[in-house]
């Protein structure tokens, strides 16, 4: 129902005034019209709309409350309302009023499909079903049917085996009946068969005309194989793999690996004719790869691939030379290929039990170089070489080096890139150079090193030769993220965030890629700059509300039921992100950081806090979804030894049990600045009690992290014995051991903060002069409560309760107040320290230790090289010093307001 | 050697060749799910990716590529030439379309190289088509399916025949 013309030129100044956002101007109209017609609710409508916008949301909701009772049934009402509701994320609430105006229209298809549409947004699964029932009821639409299978498939998902029986059923009613005409339609008969296993089923489908048609989509096709294969039916498998890969594509990796399973489970049933079968198709679609004009891999790894199955269903001491001679040749074919050690990988692991085996194989491979005086050649020859020593650093030639060898390796690599150098003369901006991987090994060679000997001068001329050649490849990721984590390592900040600027992450990347740019970064004092990459960050999350349901919403229109459950998927995973967790914590530690250096103003930050998005109960946690991209960091490590992503990084990644420690930590505040008496500290510090006492969290966060939740909770505890109605002399004594507990892992680790020295600069020590700042932070305010419950308010009643000798609760009270003073005080001289040192004659220093050091590169030893990497210190320097600018501002105002 | 897939929702967390938002891939998702696909490599790594729609009227009817891409280590192995025929393939004998077509720069002459050696011949030149910093002009190439069976839909010399970006098909 449109407006009619005369109504619609009276509203068109308030839409006016509301689509430029002049709601001022909007509410005036609004409130004159209401003095006309108080009971129009359109205008209801809308004014619930500006007061929404303007920040009046409870007005708003019950505006609506009031129009939704009217049950509107014209389109600017509903349109108005949804509109308010959606920003309000009450979505139940669209579905009742689509609910109401489709009930009290009927025949109004439009209505309906709205309402299924409110529910499809909602995830109400159920309402879904009802509402496609009764929208197929009335029009008749085979679409509706659909929908309503689908509504059911889902709820199937969700456990109810029932529905996923009703769901077959309705579906094998629309087959007879001829209701099935998409392949869509097939697709989720088949995803409903297969959902509940029956494979036999579902193989049984491809055998009708639809069916049949299904399978020109080669998706289809695929499916059928792998159903044939759960099926055991493996000689239509061979059969269909087979024409697939004749017929098709000799490049399929899904199809070899399908032609493989099935010969051999017919060897395992005697078929041994299979295995010379396998051979000469390998050999038929080796000949035509080589004849066609662009050389596919894909037959020549299949050969691989084949080989390494027969050698491994032979006996232990089966001779594996063949298959080391088919990976020389392949290598000799493939070995400029990138991906060439990708695809070596799982066929060389088992050298790495001999060592001097895997040698004789990387002299093989090194044979297969052929010097040449052309240019494309040799910038085969160059990615050759970068597969080589990529294998030799799986396959364990490279671990254990002493720290000369290592070096000498290094002097190689870096000699490797400069000689590749001049062959990228004429590159794009954008593309890299040929040798830019032989600098990223170079660094992980490095950071070994550094991990064993602990020397700082290794990694200083790791991330040189990084920046080095960044300039020359601006665009290669690979380099910026090794950058970024050694920067880390460093306790670099300035640095990381330059880096984060270039890599212009964006969309889902800020789920996936953001902690490479933040995570651990709080302990460096960069508070504004992750916080606004934080904030970055968490557009997507708002993004994934509005814009995935509307997708969903999509899918259903064009009937596009094989990614309806994907689509779902993908909306739950980025909704529960573990990431977007994190990222909530670390902007309530920024916050509490800025917002705490005086009592009262922290009591009132936590007081004011509103947790409810800081959950800490198990299961919550444990159902965050860590989406994070780690694949991505370059990797050639053999599998038994750590990644190069978690070497290369200042210490253990945050995750789930941090999200949790932290999370426990804002709620007891929160809760222990309760004035209203509405949460329940008692019950979340006993919570916390149990979940500290657990194996697993020590190992999945730093020391100085799992000290600060040892003390919120010692404290905590304190707090809530000291408010608990027992006043006796069991509980005092309970009192005085959490306080003495907490003043002893105080102490303990505030001695720890050592000052800062070149020898062992690194993230470490930052972290531990922040922790001191955020565990006397939230102390002070659990103390200042403590305070409080005793009746500890006034001046003179703390003066008396300082003097008094006898209460043993008062005496560690005054005792544990005078050691965090403390740790303030020693925090300040250490970062004295660091204020000292952060200077430019550091630069001067820390080159002369590098060049007169036995780890010095060779590229270092030139005065020019020495020049770059004075630009490269001066960097650091400054970052460090900032750091500790950062740090001096906070000691120095806690320390004034003491 | 690689898995081609259809592309799934999910692939875009490991997705680093991000440009748009979330809707525009899942719309493409939702409405074309055959003509958007992955390669990914037996170590379960993302390759690369073509996405491409079905539009037009009568024998402009056909699969548009409106994105295709390899990522660097897997680039000279190939890839985009299967990608190329699965979506091909998809428009011939799902859509019944007339022909494929795609948008290049018109500086790009590797890709261009490679487009034409897949069987595409330039249509036309649309001006300015690239609106940027400098503006650059794109070649509309197409490849005739086998339901174009004269050939109707290309012609020669396309490089010469001149468009303003304006004055191209509606459904743009």
């Amino acid at each position: 129902m449109a407006l009619d013309y005369a109504t619609e030129k009276k509203l068109r100044p308030l839409y006016e005034a509301i689509d430029d956002c002049q709601y001022k101007q909007a509410l005036q109209l609004v409130t004159k019209m209401l003095k006309k017609t108080p009971d129009w609710p359109l205008i209801k409508a809308l004014k619930a709309l500006v007061l929404v916008r303007t920040g009046k949301e409870n007005e708003a909701s019950e505006l609506c409350k009031q129009v939704k009772k009217t049950i509107p049934a014209d389109d600017a009402t509903l349109q108005a309302v949804t509109m308010v509701y959606k920003e309000l994320g009450e979505h139940t609430s669209i579905v009742e009023l689509y609910e109401s105006a489709a009930n009290s229209q009927p025949k109004n298809e439009e209505f309906a499909n709205h309402w299924f549409m409110a529910m499809v947004r909602s995830s109400d699964y159920k309402g879904q079903q009802q509402a496609a029932l009764k929208l197929h009821r009335t029009f008749k639409s085979n679409k509706y049917l659909f929908w309503g299978i689908m509504s059911l498939a889902l709820q199937g998902e969700g456990g109810s085996s029932l529905s996923y029986m009703l769901a077959e059923r309705m579906m094998a009613k629309a087959q007879e009946e001829g209701r099935l005409e998409e392949v869509e339609h097939f697709r989720l008969y088949l995803l409903i068969l297969l959902d509940q296993k029956k494979h036999e089923e579902a193989l049984a489908l491809f055998d009708t005309p639809l069916g049949e048609k299904s399978l020109r989509d080669p998706e289809v096709r695929q499916m059928k194989t792998e159903l044939l294969s759960t099926n055991k039916k493996w000689s239509e498998v061979l059969a269909a793999s087979e024409k697939a890969l004749v017929h098709e594509n000799a490049d399929d990796w899904i199809n070899w690996l399908a032609y493989f399973d099935a010969v051999e489970a017919l060897v395992a049933e005697d078929n041994k004719e299979v295995v010379n079968n396998a051979h000469q198709l390998i050999e038929k679609l080796k000949k035509s790869a080589l004849e066609a004009p662009m050389m596919k891999r894909g037959p020549f790894l299949a050969e691989l691939e084949f080989e390494y199955r027969l050698a491994k269903k032979q006996d232990q001491g089966h001779d594996q030379s063949n298959l080391l001679q088919n990976i020389v040749t392949y290598f000799a074919q493939f070995g400029s290929k990138s991906c060439c050690f990708e695809d070596l990988q799982n066929y060389t692991s088992y050298l790495k039990l001999t060592p001097e085996k895997a040698k004789g194989f990387i002299q093989s491979l090194k044979d297969t170089i052929k010097e040449t005086g052309e240019k494309a050649g040799k910038v085969k020859n160059i990615y050759k070489d970068t597969n080589i020593r990529k294998l030799e650093r799986f396959l364990g030639l490279q671990s254990q080096l002493s720290l000369k060898e290592g070096i000498e390796l290094v002097n190689g690599l870096w000699k490797a890139y400069e000689d590749a150098l001049p062959l990228g003369k004429g590159l794009e901006k954008t593309e890299y150079q040929y040798g830019d991987e032989y600098v990223i090994l170079a660094t992980h060679i490095l950071l070994d090193l550094y991990h064993e000997h602990n020397n700082t001068s290794l990694l200083i001329q790791a991330v040189s030769l990084l920046e080095i050649a960044l300039v020359k490849s601006v665009s290669n990721f690979q380099i910026k993220l090794a950058l970024v984590r050694l920067y880390a390592i460093l306790g670099i900040y300035t640095r990381i965030e330059q880096i984060y600027l270039t890599m212009e992450i964006k969309q889902i990347q800020f789920d996936t890629m953001i902690h490479y740019f933040t995570d651990k970064l709080f302990s460096l004092g960069c508070l504004d700059e992750i916080e606004q990459s934080l904030y970055d960050a968490l557009v997507i999350y708002k993004s994934n509300e509005v814009e995935t349901p509307e997708m969903l919403v999509k899918a259903y229109q064009f009937g596009t039921f094989s990614k309806i459950q994907e689509f779902i998927e993908f909306r739950n995973r980025l909704d529960t992100s573990l990431q977007h967790s994190i990222s909530l914590v670390e902007l309530i530690r920024i916050d509490a950081m800025n917002a705490t250096f005086q009592i009262k103003n922290g009591v009132q930050f936590f007081h004011d806090l509103d947790v409810s998005k800081i959950k800490f109960d198990d299961v919550f946690i444990d159902s965050r979804s860590d989406n994070r991209d780690f694949k991505v960091f370059m990797n050639c490590n053999s599998k038994e030894i750590q990644s190069a992503q978690e070497l290369f990084k200042p210490t253990i990644s945050t995750n789930k049990t941090w999200v949790q420690m932290f999370s426990y930590v804002f709620n007891i505040l929160s809760a222990a600045c309760d004035t209203k008496g509405v949460k329940d500290l008692d019950s979340v510090v006993k919570q916390f009690t149990e979940f500290l006492g657990r194996e697993s969290i020590q190992a999945n966060v730093t020391c100085q992290e799992y000290w600060l939740a040892k003390y919120v909770s010692d404290l905590s505890n304190a707090l809530v014995l000291s408010k608990s109605s027992v006043k006796n002399a069991d509980n005092s004594k309970k009192i005085a051991g959490f306080l003495k507990d907490a003043a002893e892992i105080m102490e303990k680790h505030v001695i720890e903060t050592r000052p800062y020295t070149t020898e062992t600069i690194s993230w470490v020590d930052f972290h531990k002069t922040n922790t001191v700042l955020e565990v006397f932070n939230y102390g002070s305010v659990l103390l200042e409560m403590l305070n409080r419950s005793l009746g500890l308010t006034s001046k003179d009643a703390k003066r008396k309760a300082a003097e008094n000798k006898v209460d043993e609760v008062l005496m560690n009270l005054t005792a544990l107040q005078a050691i965090a003073k403390k740790s303030m005080v020693t925090v300040q001289t250490n970062v004295k320290t660091g204020k000292d040192l952060f200077r430019i004659q550091l630069q001067k220093k820390l080159i002369k230790e590098i060049t007169n050091s036995e780890v010095v590169l060779d590229y270092f030893k030139t005065k020019e090289a020495q020049t770059v990497l004075n630009d490269h210190l001066k960097i650091m320097v400054t970052s460090w010093a900032l750091s500790i600018e950062r740090y001096t501002d906070e000691v120095n105002k806690r320390i004034l307001k003491m | 050697m690689s898995l081609l897939r259809r592309f799934k929702a999910t692939d875009l967390f490991e997705f680093n060749n991000v440009y748009y938002n979330i809707s525009f891939y899942l719309q493409y998702l939702a409405r074309w799910p055959d003509l958007f696909s992955v390669q990914i490599s037996p170590h379960d790594r993302l390759m690369g990716y073509v996405m491409g729609k079905a539009e037009g009227t009568g024998k402009n009817w056909h699969g548009h590529v409106t994105a295709i891409t390899v990522a660097p280590e897997y680039r000279r192995l190939g890839l985009a030439d299967g990608m190329m025929n699965l979506l091909e393939e998809v428009s011939e004998k799902t859509y019944n379309g007339w022909f494929v077509d795609l948008y290049v720069r018109h500086s790009n002459a590797v890709a261009i190289g490679m487009y034409r050696k897949f069987g595409y011949s330039v249509y036309r030149r649309v001006r300015n088509y690239y609106s940027g910093v400098t503006n650059e002009d794109a070649y509309d190439m197409r490849k005739p399916l086998s339901r174009d069976k004269k050939h109707e839909t290309i012609r020669e010399n396309g490089e010469n025949v001149y468009v303003d970006p304006e004055d191209l098909d509606s459904w743009r």
